[in-house]
């Protein structure tokens, strides 16, 4: 397992070796002139004179206020209006349309309107962030909660399981995999559109530094690679971080399983964070109510990520399991048939 | 041909930057003036005009967006030295990419004063946005060629030895649009050849001394510090575009808007008194001036020492010259209406 590991992390740390031994091989050889492309061991000495004072840190911490408040206010929004029009039928057929026009638009266009609006502020990058992550996520948004099973669906409605409820323990978990496809984008979108309106609109951070050392001129360059060189070890920190939450928020997805399988170890503990009970019970918890009526009962510290599967004769999710230790049913019925229990 | 696809790229840069000066002028004006913020310095300088101007009691806060340049050092001492806090000013200085964004930033009421280039200036007013310059960066366009950093250089086996040689021939400009485009084109006219003849070509400053190398451009309008990398490469100086045409002339400055100027005429004034104060102060110890581009621009004290600040040190705004800048751009049909020249620098 562990040797798996290394062997995969060694090879691509000898990739990045040779990719680095390169560069400074070319400028060794004069192929890059050192005043037009600084060698990787002036561009690491510039990185680490940056990185042994305050000014990186405090570029990074601008960078990132930009990235996390205009990711969150985009992701946020497209949740929320993404989910409202995926739940109609009309609504979406209506409005795709205008959406897909959005999504198109180069955020560098509208920079200049953002600047005209809010100046080379931080308001400026995070709301340019927010409108650059909201279009393409929203599609997604629609796309999953447009996929939500229709025997999930009738399920849902039967229960009487409604608003906020459906919400979080519906229509999210079945969306999640289009919304965790679209949220690995809109990280690194975020980053990429936060650093092009520090460069080009002037807000402070890692791209007006960058800015800053390319107008210095050639002795400056060093310094300008070296943040060049932070931009993309910040997009790789943050997909890395995106990556291991998401195996995490969905473990119990087929994509993320199956990435286990075929990945290096098999014994992922996937059983331990989420079992879900449908239990119906008859005269249960909402007094006044006639007939039967759903109660979730989540029995274990789990994400709201869960699918609900009405009826386990016939499984609608390929990888939905039957734990005969907890699917007893209680009312002496059929067994499984009114308990339904899921461990994807 | 050229001369055809590049106005029409120039119109829709202009037409797009005024379009979006001029929308945030209209609309965002009410917001900006019913802020806090400018409410306080507002009613901080009508105490500053009542009161003695020498010692204001209180400090505004104002902001102004700068291109960073060698040229900034007068303006970064300002700040350094605590010139503009003397005069009541605490100022945050913005670096961004281009006095375009620059001055969207000013429409937006987020910047009160920034840099910008002449041309840049006379097209906003001849597109009816009022900007005014208030103080100069550093003083006017140096007559003498020794203190001058823009040069006109041809590349090593180019065969060009003048002006007269660039018919045919590509030439770099940072931009299509600015002063030293135009500068082409005027030496290129004084000099009897069609300025429609040279094809220009926009290339940022960095990557000017390998596109001339490559023998992609076969000369370029290059600005010190990149302008040592082309000529250690064997590229020759043709000329100095802005001492031959503009000689103490000024072509650029720090302007704010007219609504803005009109309304807060006292901290404009003590705008002006402290970069005068600061270039005054340049001029007598350039040395210690240029110090300040080690935390301006990140160079090391001895790449800052050798500098070259292209200035006369004479701060007073040059009106004939913008006038002579503004015919120019009328005649090579950059702009079609050309406002008083007095109109563009602030005269309270």
């Amino acid at each position: 397992m562990l040797g798996r590991y290394t062997h995969v992390y060694g090879l691509r740390l000898a990739v990045l070796a040779a990719a680095l031994g390169l560069w400074q091989g070319l400028s060794a050889a004069g192929v890059i002139r050192s005043d037009e492309f600084p060698s990787m061991s002036q561009t690491a000495a510039a990185l680490w004179g940056q990185a042994s004072g305050s000014s990186l840190w405090g570029a990074v911490g601008e960078t990132l206020e930009g990235w996390a408040l205009g990711l969150l206010i985009g992701v946020a929004a497209a949740l929320l209006i993404g989910t409202l029009i995926g739940m109609n039928g009309f609504a979406y057929r209506s409005v795709i349309g205008v959406i897909e026009f959005f999504k198109a638009i180069p955020v560098i266009a509208i920079l200049p309107i953002g600047l005209v609006l809010w100046g080379a502020t931080l308001t400026m990058k995070f709301a340019l962030v927010a409108f650059a992550v909201f279009w393409p996520l929203v599609i997604q948004v629609c796309y999953g909660v447009r996929s939500l099973d229709p025997v999930a669906a009738d399920t849902t409605t039967v229960l009487q399981v409604r608003g906020a409820r459906k919400f979080l323990t519906v229509i999210l978990p079945s969306a999640a995999p289009f919304i965790a496809t679209g949220l690995r984008v809109a990280v690194a979108v975020a980053l990429i559109v936060d650093i092009i309106a520090e460069l080009i609109g002037g807000g402070t951070g890692v791209g007006e530094r960058i800015l800053v050392a390319e107008n210095a001129g050639p002795s400056a360059y060093p310094v300008m690679y070296a943040y060049i060189v932070v931009a993309g070890i910040l997009g790789v920190l943050l997909a890395g971080a995106f990556t291991v939450a998401e195996r995490y928020a969905l473990h119990w997805h087929e994509s993320q399983r199956s990435a286990k399988t075929e990945g290096q170890n098999r014994d992922y503990p996937e059983r331990e964070g989420l079992t879900l009970v449908v239990q119906l019970s008859p005269g249960g918890t909402t007094p006044g109510r006639a007939g039967s009526h759903a109660r979730l009962a989540i029995r274990r510290p789990v994400p709201p990520l869960v699918v609900l599967v009405g009826r386990l004769e016939e499984p609608v999710l390929p990888a939905a399991v039957v734990d005969p230790e907890v699917a007893m049913d209680p009312v002496g019925d059929r067994p499984g048939s009114r308990r339904a229990l899921l461990v994807p | 041909m050229t001369s055809d696809s590049r106005s029409s790229r120039y119109a829709v840069g202009v037409l797009l930057a005024a379009t979006a000066v001029a929308a945030a002028a209209c609309s965002s004006s009410p917001s900006s003036s019913s802020t806090p913020a400018s409410t306080t310095t507002s009613s901080a300088s009508s105490a500053n005009a009542s009161g003695s101007a020498s010692a204001p009691a209180t400090v505004t806060n104002v902001t102004l967006g700068y291109v960073p340049y060698s040229d900034d050092a007068s303006l970064f001492y300002a700040q350094s030295s605590g010139i503009f806090k003397k005069h009541g000013l605490n100022v945050t200085l913005v670096a961004q990419a281009s006095p375009v964004a620059v001055e969207a930033s000013m429409a937006s009421g987020t910047e009160q004063f920034g840099f910008i280039t002449t041309p840049v200036l006379i097209n906003l007013n001849s597109k009816g946005v009022s900007v005014k310059c208030v103080s100069s960066v550093d003083g006017s366009e140096p007559s003498n060629p020794a203190n001058d950093s823009t040069v006109l250089v041809a590349a090593k086996g180019s065969g060009i030895t003048s002006v007269k040689d660039l018919a045919g021939k590509n030439v770099a400009e940072v931009q299509l649009t600015s002063l030293n485009s135009l500068a082409v084109e005027i030496l290129a006219k004084k000099a009897g050849i069609d300025p429609a003849s040279i094809h220009q070509v926009a290339i940022p400053f960095p990557q000017m001394a390998a596109a001339l190398a490559q023998g992609r451009v076969q000369a370029a309008v290059i600005v010190a510090p990149f302008a040592d990398t082309a000529t250690s490469e064997g590229a020759t100086v043709l000329t100095h575009p802005n001492v031959d045409l503009f000689p103490n002339g000024t072509v650029t400055c720090l302007d704010a808007m007219g609504s803005y100027l009109s309304a807060n005429p006292a901290i404009a004034a003590e705008f002006r008194a402290a970069m005068n104060e600061s270039i005054a102060y340049s001029q007598a110890h350039e040395a210690v001036v240029k110090e300040t581009l080690v935390k301006g621009l990140g160079l090391t004290p001895a790449v800052a020492a050798k500098q070259i600040l292209a200035t006369n040190w004479n701060p007073a705004l040059n009106t004939a010259s913008i006038t002579m800048i503004e015919n120019y751009m009328k005649q090579f049909g950059v702009i079609t209406s050309e406002p008083p020249a007095a109109s563009m620098v602030w005269n309270p």
